[in-house]
């Protein structure tokens, strides 16, 4: 597996190679799908985790074809042009869907299986602005503390209720407003309060000072080439 | 000449805070004086307004009268950052500090942040992991933890340092007789000035020397005798049933 950051950036390359390809041409989508394996590859994201997304991204991506009927490329006066025009209409849908499929999984190989202490370390590394790198961070890091007690807090307002189920479910999403956010409210200002005493944000300091390796390299440098192949070809 | 040791740890006169409009200020004509190396409890019932004096120490909520000195130092806005080099603060919920997802780097962000380099803020990091036992969960996410844990970890990032002045706002909350024990022991072996804001009486008596008592805003009594506070609770929840 790569480095954090080698693996962020070639995650990165990777997805810009993904947006900027068009799969409807045969080049393209070979490229595409060379994309998404190195993405899988250098990730080392489990197999299950792969055969989840993709359900999820067609889901997700599928039921555009359902507006395939009615893109009209013009009037149709043979059996030959009545096949170009069924191709024609599907081709901005197939566009759409081959490239969020692919960008959901090089998107998800890049970070789901990435811990978030080596979410920083790696964006640590990147020259980006510390305002991103450290709002981002915290976004992840606190998001991942709300989700433990909005789930403690949905447990308590069932047990206070005497209920389960679907009914408590939607009583649940109605006390957001009232309860959810004022106390997600209360907690920022303590979290800012403690960033403001710790003197997070004036640095970024780096935890993680190991040089990267071959395949870090070879990472970067694959991925860099194809993302450059493809916007040079487009 | 002034000797170092004259120079109060912390002193605070007449401080008051009041919450927006509100009629009633929520701390009233405060005054204390705490001299270097003491450690001195700050008790109160729920609501005295024990943690907004904590927070008002380091600047973290506006005054509206008196004035606080942290060794020597008057708290203004031009000072407020070298009194927070100073100062080591436990936030009554560890969560709100821990700021970085390993437990390791956010104890070890403390010393980078006076200019310690990332090794040896590590080094040093580990160390004060190791005396309070949860040198195990270095490498850990802190969501991972247990409360009592995490306020471990946040207490290694509050003393690693080696900070003058302690704040600690309920320490001993949630913790299980053995981690109690543990902290008690730990705190006492530290050579900080300590202000420890605590309804734990117990925990108080045993880890300081005297206490300011807190009620309704106000400091109303302070002494070395801890069951005095207790036979004055003893009142309260009488007048209360």
């Amino acid at each position: 597996m790569l480095a954090p950051v080698a693996r962020i950036l070639a995650g990165l390359l990777l997805f810009v190679a993904v947006v900027w390809s068009q799969p409807d041409q045969t080049t393209d989508l070979i490229l595409l799908l060379t994309a998404v394996l190195l993405g899988v590859y250098f990730s080392g994201i489990p197999g299950r985790y792969i055969w989840s997304l993709l359900f999820y991204g067609v889901l997700i991506f599928g039921p555009i074809f359902l507006l395939a009927p009615f893109i009209h490329p013009g009037p149709v006066f043979s059996a030959s042009a009545e096949l170009a025009a069924v191709s024609e209409s599907l081709r901005t849908p197939w566009v759409i869907f081959s490239k969020g499929i692919a960008g959901l999984l090089v998107a998800a190989a890049t970070v789901s299986v990435l811990p978030l202490s080596d979410l920083y370390d790696g964006l640590a590394r990147l020259p980006l602005p510390r305002l991103v790198v450290i709002i981002l961070v915290q976004v992840v890091h606190q998001a991942k503390l709300l989700f433990d007690q909005t789930g403690k807090m949905a447990q308590a307002i069932a047990l206070r209720k005497g209920s389960s189920g679907v009914k408590t479910g939607l009583f649940i999403l109605r006390t957001i407003p009232s309860i959810w956010l004022p106390r997600m409210l209360f907690k920022a200002e303590r979290v800012a309060a403690a960033m403001d005493l710790r003197g997070y944000g004036n640095t970024i300091p780096r935890f993680d000072s190991r040089a990267l390796g071959l395949l870090d390299w070879i990472g970067i440098l694959v991925t860099g080439l194809l993302a450059g192949f493809i916007i040079f070809i487009g | 000449m002034v000797e170092m040791k004259e120079i109060p740890a912390l002193l605070a006169e007449g401080v008051t805070i009041r919450f927006g409009d509100e009629a009633l200020p929520v701390l009233s004509n405060v005054s204390f004086r705490i001299e270097q190396g003491e450690r001195v409890a700050l008790i109160g019932l729920n609501g005295s307004g024990k943690s907004t004096l904590l927070a008002a120490l380091v600047g973290l909520m506006p005054i509206e009268g008196g004035r606080i000195e942290v060794l020597g130092t008057p708290l203004e806005a031009s000072s407020v950052e070298d009194i927070r080099q100073m100062v080591g603060f436990l936030f009554s919920v560890p969560d709100d500090q821990i700021l970085f997802p390993r437990v390791i780097d956010d104890v070890a962000f403390t010393l980078i942040q006076r200019g310690f380099s990332p090794v040896a803020a590590r080094l040093k990091a580990q160390e004060v992991l190791e005396r309070l036992g949860v040198m195990d969960q270095a490498s850990r996410p802190p969501d991972e933890l247990s409360h009592g844990q995490r306020l471990r970890v946040a207490l290694a990032g509050a003393i690693v340092a080696d900070p003058p002045l302690l704040l600690l706002d309920e320490p001993s909350s949630g913790l299980d007789p053995v981690g109690r024990q543990s902290l008690i022991q730990t705190l006492l072996e530290l050579p900080s000035t300590m202000l420890v804001a605590t309804h734990d009486l117990g925990f108080a008596a045993r880890t300081c020397t005297r206490y300011l008592m807190l009620e309704n805003g106000a400091i109303v009594e302070e002494g070395q005798d801890f069951s005095a506070v207790d036979r004055r609770w003893g009142i309260v929840a009488e007048a209360r049933q």
